[in-house]
């Protein structure tokens, strides 16, 4: 064997290496902001995760709210004390209009107030100093765990390394603005990779992975993603180009279901594509995302979600999309592809352990 | 502790701000290196080094993303180790199969009339990755810049691994008409 073994096989012109990894090469010098964004972008967060900034922000909105009313009221009361010359019912008249002259003093005002109070943060923050403890840690930061080998050996181990500050950033040559770069987010997901048979075995969700699919569709991955506040399991197919994914979850909230009576708020069949400008806005998130109870689920519901489109590059074969929720809670989101009478039968297999 | 206080200990030429870089961006670094080396030892070392190339690049330099400057320093060490050890032993892991990949970029060598500058081809990439829509260059640069899996850049971007595959080859096969229509030469 050469001295590059396999590798040199791929590349049997010592040039196409080397051209390879020149291009490798050429990407460390990629544009700092495009390296940014690639990190910053992650998949939707979880409906309560984003609801608890919303929260958080309308709680901010609201104190805001309210003082600047209070501020308001007592210059009303006040009257002379007018820092922009005129009548004192100009504030409420023209609010939501041109900032007036005292909006102006007022915001610099808070502005200032503000930067006092940054500064104020930015100097009482503790210091670290490099005493030797911290030296001693130093030197231990990498070489903390000693864990398997396996494929995630390195990650996790690098999970264990050292304490993450998720956000930072700095002016740039002192002339920009901070923009944080998300560190985290360039890490890998946590999650838990799982055999077929693995995904099979998990409680409560394991029954809803199907015994049957449809013919040359091999197993590609199975995962769970512990963090998640609900039980959850997705797993994987693939035939060539085609691939069918399932999530299951058991959520604490159960998903409203469809109507199956009302075809139109689900049915792909009846709309064109664009569906942005066919489907009517009233039925867009059930066309979108349908979820349907176990009982009302049909062969021909299937045969309504599944379609096949003329995507250039693409296979023919149906695909789509859609939910359905079990008795016992556990809503299996189904996105793939198939004939319908395929899909139909591998949901049947569904469930046939419990 | 922020960026800007940590490039100022540097500046200092205090050593505490190696521990405090190793503390903010150990993790990440070793990420970089591993999904490249795909050995704890290498990966080990290269982040360590990676330290050493800050220390003795700023100053003079002051890197706007800190993050970004020592992921790039570690990315590039990694890669050199990567080379020393293919000298030795055949590599492993998703860093064959990247390259393999962007391989298929590239016009062939009998196409070419001679060696480009590499910060011309730098420069080419740059300009290609900007024109990409954004999530195809996300996809991109999650597994030609950061050396992700398929499956960890589907899962970063709750998309399916065939939409991740398909996009990746489309990329590789834009970058390709591109570099052929800049006449580039690798």
């Amino acid at each position: 064997m050469s001295r590059d073994g396999e590798f040199e096989k791929k590349y049997p012109d010592r040039e196409g290496q080397e051209r390879a990894m020149r291009l490798m090469e050429a990407l460390s010098g990629v544009d700092e902001r495009l390296l940014e964004r690639c990190g910053r972008e992650r998949k939707t967060r979880p409906l309560w995760r984003n609801m608890r900034a919303v929260a958080a922000a309308a709680c901010l909105a609201a104190v805001g709210a309210v003082s600047w009313g209070g501020y308001q009221l007592s210059n009303l009361k006040m009257g002379s004390a007018d820092l922009s010359g005129g009548a004192a019912e100009n504030c409420v008249t023209e609010e939501g209009n041109e900032a007036s002259p005292r909006e102006e003093v007022s915001g610099d005002a808070a502005q200032r107030e503000n930067e006092a109070k940054e500064e104020e943060t930015v100097t009482s923050r503790p210091e670290s100093t490099g005493d030797t403890v911290e030296d001693e840690k130093q030197s231990d930061v990498l070489s903390g765990a000693e864990a398997d080998s396996k494929e995630r050996a390195g990650q996790e181990m690098a999970a264990d390394n050292g304490t993450q500050s998720g956000s930072v950033g700095m002016p740039e040559d002192g002339g920009e603005e901070e923009t944080p770069v998300d560190v985290e987010s360039c890490l890998p997901l946590k999650s838990e990779k799982l055999t077929e048979a693995e995904s099979r075995s998990r409680e409560a969700l394991g029954a809803y992975v199907p015994g049957v699919l449809p013919e040359g569709y091999v197993f590609e991955e199975a995962y769970t993603l512990p963090d998640a506040s609900q039980a959850n399991l997705t797993v994987c197919w693939t035939r060539g180009m085609d691939s069918i994914m399932l999530h299951l979850e058991k959520p604490e909230k159960l998903p409203a279901t469809v109507d199956v009576a009302r075809r139109e708020s689900y049915d792909q069949r009846l709309y064109e594509i664009p569906y942005g400008e066919t489907v009517p806005e009233d039925y867009r998130e059930s066309f979108w995302n349908p979820v349907f109870a176990a009982q009302d689920f049909t062969l021909e519901i299937v045969e309504s979600r599944m379609k096949s489109y003329d995507d250039a590059g693409d296979t023919d074969t149906p695909r789509g999309n859609f939910g359905v929720l079990y008795p016992d809670g556990v809503v299996v989101r189904f996105n793939g592809r198939g004939t319908a009478q395929e899909i139909w039968e591998m949901f049947c297999s569904m469930g046939e352990s419990e | 502790m922020t960026d800007a206080k940590i490039l100022d200990l540097y500046w200092e030429r205090e050593e505490q701000a190696i521990y405090e870089s190793q503390k903010a961006y150990g993790k990440y670094c070793y990420h970089v290196a591993w999904n490249i080396l795909y050995s704890r030892e290498d990966s080990d070392e290269c982040v360590n080094d990676t330290w050493l190339r800050a220390w003795n690049a700023i100053p003079p330099k002051r890197p706007g993303k800190l993050a970004l400057f020592l992921g790039t320093i570690t990315r590039n060490l990694s890669l050199d180790r990567w080379k020393e050890r293919r000298a030795m032993k055949r590599g492993k892991g998703e860093m064959e199969l990247a390259l393999d990949e962007l391989a298929e970029c590239l016009p062939d060598a009998h196409n070419t009339e001679a060696e480009a500058e590499a910060a011309e081809l730098e420069r080419l990439v740059n300009d290609f990755l900007q024109r990409l829509p954004e999530r195809e260059c996300n996809i991109f640069l999650r597994r030609y810049w950061y050396v992700e899996e398929y499956s960890d850049i589907a899962r970063r971007y709750d998309m399916k691994l065939n939409t991740v595959k398909t996009s990746l080859f489309r990329t590789r096969g834009k970058l390709r008409e591109y570099l052929e229509r800049e006449g580039v030469i690798i």
